[in-house]
């Protein structure tokens, strides 16, 4: 069954949505299906591609809010939620 | 932060003449280290190298966005080059890469690094636009139109 979640995201590593954490983001998602758009400051990227997510630029402490829909919308909510809450591995 | 206020006309490269990736990053880092004061070339390669190994930067959609933090430097500094044939750089999705945009940012940087990234990528988000560069041109005449599409974002 297709769903539609939302949720928000604090980027607490200190590189915030830098190429590696937003390579990281669409990798997650590689074998989901599933829609996820990601806004901050009025601006919106395609959560599953790395250069729309790089155009936000978004820094540590920034909220990011996500809206995922499709089959897969719960398990990429899990997924995108603990990759973000470990700050990227990178940390 | 604009991209032309990073990217100088001397500092595009119209016909990348390397055929893999660790020669575009040379060619690319040997062109910058010309051009920038206090930056070695073969240290700026070990760095851009280092990150590779951390995962590719070859983003997808045929573009590249090698970078890395040089102790010395005072600015963030850039080179784009355009490889007429494309470069097989393990890219995210697979396909070659013919724009490549270098971006270089000073220690302790994180928010100058993230703006850089995020202009360079507003500035190459358009399809057509990149369709345009591929078409190739001189220093100026690429100069000329990244100076255009940067003023329209």
């Amino acid at each position: 069954m297709t769903s539609h979640l939302q949720t928000r995201l604090t980027l607490l590593n200190a590189m915030g949505l830098h190429a590696r954490a937003a390579a990281a983001f669409v990798k997650t998602l590689k074998d989901l299906e599933v829609e996820v758009t990601v806004s901050w400051e009025g601006q919106t990227a395609n959560g599953r591609s790395v250069l729309d997510l790089l155009t936000l630029g978004a820094p540590q402490g920034s909220v990011l809010e996500l809206q995922i829909r499709g089959v897969d919308a719960e398990e990429a909510l899990s997924t995108l939620t603990r990759l973000v809450a470990n700050r990227f591995d990178e940390e | 932060m604009r991209v032309v206020d990073i990217l100088s006309q001397e500092s595009i490269l119209p016909q990348l003449q390397s055929r893999t990736k660790t020669d575009v990053l040379r060619e690319l880092a040997q062109h910058l280290a010309q051009h920038t004061q206090g930056v070695d070339a073969e240290q700026l390669v070990a760095v851009l190298l280092d990150r590779e190994r951390l995962g590719t930067t070859a983003i997808g959609e045929g573009i590249a966005i090698p970078h890395g933090k040089l102790s010395g430097l005072k600015d963030v500094a850039a080179v784009f080059g355009l490889s007429p044939h494309g470069v097989d750089c393990s890219s995210l999705d697979g396909g070659p890469t013919r724009l490549f945009f270098l971006l270089v940012a000073p220690e302790d940087s994180a928010g100058i690094h993230l703006k850089a990234l995020a202009r360079v990528s507003r500035l190459l988000k358009d399809k057509a636009f990149r369709e345009r560069l591929l078409q190739g041109g001189s220093q100026a005449d690429l100069h000329r139109m990244i100076c255009e599409e940067d003023n329209n974002l």
